[in-house]
């Protein structure tokens, strides 16, 4: 009884922002991976895509590397959709709980509470998807040799990760100023405009080109795979092109986390 | 309609929150400036009319539903409610809040891209309404139902934006097969369907809605599921 009285903080008041970071990133991780309606939904859309998957006749190329990428492709044409909204609640979920108030009286800042949230939550979410990537894989290895690992592990992280990364990050800030639910409709019209709004409607739109988050162009460069915009607009993806498309994935979600991470710095008490 | 029903729906539209609204409106008010705009810019009639049947039976149905299921999980007085009153009928109330002006908005868009010969190709004056109307019944039910089920508002937009895309997407796949023709949601918009596959398509989905809403009002039988838990 006495010890408890004597101690004037909290454990984590002598940690670093790291191990702070890490803490509330391990907890969001397993609050999010229990969620039920996470796995539901994002396998729920991996299966939807490729119980009729894109491009007619793929499955029977002898060609690894394009086998993989096209497979990478319909995996990321609808699972965002469902990562995305079902990270959208997380956002606001402390004001909602009321938790706020107690949050801001701990030693744990707004910074790893905010980067905890994406790191760990965002991971969680993206845990089914890399769950069926490895099923795929592990059929495709039944079919075809052990050849398919390598080649396979690369596609996830050159195609489907960045994706995932991006619309986990701004999944995780966004909703702070619109909420859930208009943010979820904002992602469906950018996912259709950004990636399947093509240069042949007239409209502008980043699809086809490297802005675009759907990863044709590391999958036509690296991987031989299927581009579909890409190729109305002429292009052949180039390696450098593949690398642009990736970086800029990356630091636009790095980007919406940093900037999220001052307006919040700026609004909190503590 | 006297003061208290006035005041009552007053007070649910504070119980909902600006969100769901804005977030339905937003969705068919933008399809509309959308094709506003490429009327006005000159953009092709081809282009112009894909986009008036896009904004009709895409976007304000696919908004409207996830607006809709929004409101599911989020009321932090839903105990007190179920104390006093039915709570299925307290949430359709306010789903309806969300979807009535929803539709009405829609409605006007129909009227007024008509009126500016924006039309999707093959559709006569039934189009005013069953151009959107069904794929709209259709969503916001199927979105109500898995919200209600699931307890999750995150996973019925998910997945219903989800099939909404992937029935875009898979739309040859779709229509070649006798029963998923029937829930084809963009058929309203679709080149050269035969008039009987059409008339089949546009009872069917208010059909599914309505089975879909009989459902989550089964589910809503017991509403103590939405007590004291955050979203599943």
């Amino acid at each position: 009884m006495t010890a408890v009285l004597e101690r004037t903080a909290p454990p984590t008041a002598a940690q670093g922002r790291l191990a702070k970071t890490v803490a509330a990133a391990r907890y969001e991780y397993l609050m999010q991976v229990r969620r039920p309606a996470v796995w539901l939904v994002v396998l729920a859309l991996i299966t939807l895509r490729c119980a009729s998957p894109f491009p007619p006749g793929f499955t029977s190329t002898t060609d690894h590397a394009t086998l993989v990428a096209d497979w990478a492709f319909n995996f990321i044409m609808l699972c965002p959709i469902g990562v995305g909204a079902v990270l959208a609640d997380r956002a606001r979920r402390e004001a909602r709980l009321e938790l706020n108030d107690l949050l801001t009286s701990t030693p744990t800042s707004i910074g790893p509470r905010l980067w905890g949230k994406a790191i760990g939550a965002g991971a969680a979410t993206i845990t089914p998807v890399a769950v069926a990537w490895v099923g795929l894989l592990g059929y495709l290895t039944a079919q075809r040799g052990a050849g398919v690992i390598p080649v396979g592990l690369a596609a996830f992280a050159a195609i489907i990760l960045p994706a995932l990364l991006f619309v986990a990050a701004y999944s995780v800030t966004i909703p702070y100023l619109t909420g859930p639910a208009l943010y979820r409709l904002g992602l469906f019209g950018y996912w259709i405009w950004g990636n399947m709004v093509g240069p042949r409607y007239g409209i502008p739109t980043p699809a086809g080109t490297p802005f675009e988050p759907i990863g044709e162009y590391p999958s036509g460069a690296w991987f031989h795979g299927v581009m579909f915009d890409a190729k109305q607009r002429g292009v052949h993806a180039t390696g450098g092109e593949a690398v642009l498309s990736i970086s800029f994935l990356l630091l636009a979600a790095l980007a919406a986390l940093a900037i999220t991470h001052y307006v919040l710095s700026r609004r909190s008490p503590s | 309609m006297n003061r208290s029903t006035w005041a009552r729906l007053r007070l649910e539209l504070r119980v909902i929150g600006i969100a769901p609204p804005v977030t339905a409106l937003a969705a068919t008010l933008g399809g509309a400036i959308l094709v506003i705009v490429m009327h006005a810019t000159g953009a092709g009639a081809e282009h112009v009319n894909l986009a008036a049947g896009a904004a009709l039976a895409g976007f304000a149905p696919l908004g409207t539903a996830v607006a809709a299921s929004s409101i599911v999980g989020r009321d932090s007085g839903a105990e007190l409610v179920m104390t006093t009153t039915v709570y299925r009928r307290v949430l359709f109330l306010r789903v309806g809040l969300v979807v009535l002006p929803a539709a009405l908005v829609t409605l006007l868009d129909a009227v007024v891209f008509r009126a500016l010969n924006a039309w999707p190709a093959g559709q006569g004056t039934g189009g005013y309404v069953l151009v959107w109307a069904p794929p709209m019944l259709w969503l916001v039910a199927l979105a109500m139902l898995i919200a209600i089920g699931l307890r999750s508002p995150g996973a019925a937009s998910g997945l219903i934006a989800g099939i909404w895309l992937a029935q875009d997407l898979m739309r040859s796949a779709i229509l070649d097969n006798t029963v998923l023709r029937t829930q084809f949601l963009f058929m309203g918009v679709a080149d050269r369907v035969p008039v009987h596959e059409w008339t089949v398509n546009r009872i069917a989905l208010p059909t599914v809605g309505v089975v879909a809403v009989i459902a989550a009002g089964l589910l809503l039988g017991r509403p103590e599921r939405f007590l004291g838990s955050d979203a599943a």
